[in-house]
């Protein structure tokens, strides 16, 4: 029970730290730096402000192995949660996951104006599905 | 999705968001006091906390320091919070504790930026993600 409770943890702290860098980044203060005078300065204080750009990765890999664990526990299969056995929430999730992990194998931090609302737009639905399995609908 | 659904949706989001915040800052401390600028890290802090957002479309007095934007965003969480309901266990009042300790800052970041401090804020919003998964379970 302690190591579940412990997984459950690491998994919503991974979560937080990937999905709150890139929704902060993107959307507050990427753009808030780059109008910052003068420029110089903006682009130094955004360079510094993705000094930890290569924190996605180990967060990704705590959430991958924390969320194998976690199936598990439900008694379900990697596979069989993709193809919805194990209900909506779950299979919407994690084929969201991949899409995310899809985006930042591709795109990362580079400049990628309407793919990274997609990608939002997926953190979003996964912090939606998580809700929902969670709580119920 | 129920009304309470996306209530609980709605708080995760906004502390999702409250944690890209506090890893902004921490990240900012950590980049600029340990790099070339290390010396003029107090300044460049200070106008990092002066970038404003949004950053297009809405006149300059009326755009948020990201400070206070982000005390603004902790508020909201802890209002839908309140509005979820606070079940009055120990863990709960450590909850309300620590969002206290984040919103003073928040705060002093906003009239001081130090390393320091952004740590500390990260460290509050992680273990507000913390406590809060303990009260979902």
């Amino acid at each position: 029970m302690l190591l579940y409770q412990a997984a459950v943890i690491l998994h919503v702290l991974a979560m937080a730290l990937w999905i709150g860098h890139m929704l902060i980044w993107s959307l507050v203060t990427g753009p808030a730096l780059k109008a910052v005078e003068p420029a110089a300065t903006a682009e130094l204080l955004r360079a510094r402000s993705l000094e930890l750009g290569g924190l996605g990765w180990p967060a990704l890999a705590i959430l991958v192995v924390t969320g194998l664990y976690l199936l598990d526990m439900r008694g379900t299969g990697l596979v069989d949660g993709f193809l919805g056995e194990a209900g909506w929430p779950l299979a919407l999730k994690l084929w969201c996951v991949l899409g995310m992990i899809g985006y930042q194998a591709l795109v990362g931090h580079r400049q990628a104006s309407l793919a990274i609302y997609a990608n939002i737009a997926l953190a979003l639905l996964v912090l939606a599905c998580s809700t929902v399995l969670v709580r119920g609908g | 999705m129920s009304g309470g659904a996306f209530l609980a949706w709605l708080h995760l989001v906004l502390g999702v968001a409250v944690t890209g915040l506090a890893l902004f800052w921490a990240i900012m401390g950590r980049a600029l006091t340990r790099g070339a600028e290390a010396a003029d890290a107090p300044r460049l802090l200070a106008v990092a906390a002066g970038a404003r957002w949004p950053h297009v479309a809405v006149p300059w007095s009326a755009r948020l320091p990201l400070p206070l934007l982000g005390i603004f965003v902790l508020v909201a969480a802890a209002v839908t919070g309140v509005a979820l309901g606070t079940p009055g266990t120990l863990v709960s009042g450590l909850k309300v504790v620590a969002v206290v300790a984040l919103l003073v800052c928040f705060r002093q970041i906003g009239k001081q930026p130090t390393a320091a401090l952004g740590y500390a804020a990260l460290v509050l919003a992680l273990l507000i993600m913390a406590l809060s998964t303990l009260m979902a379970r």
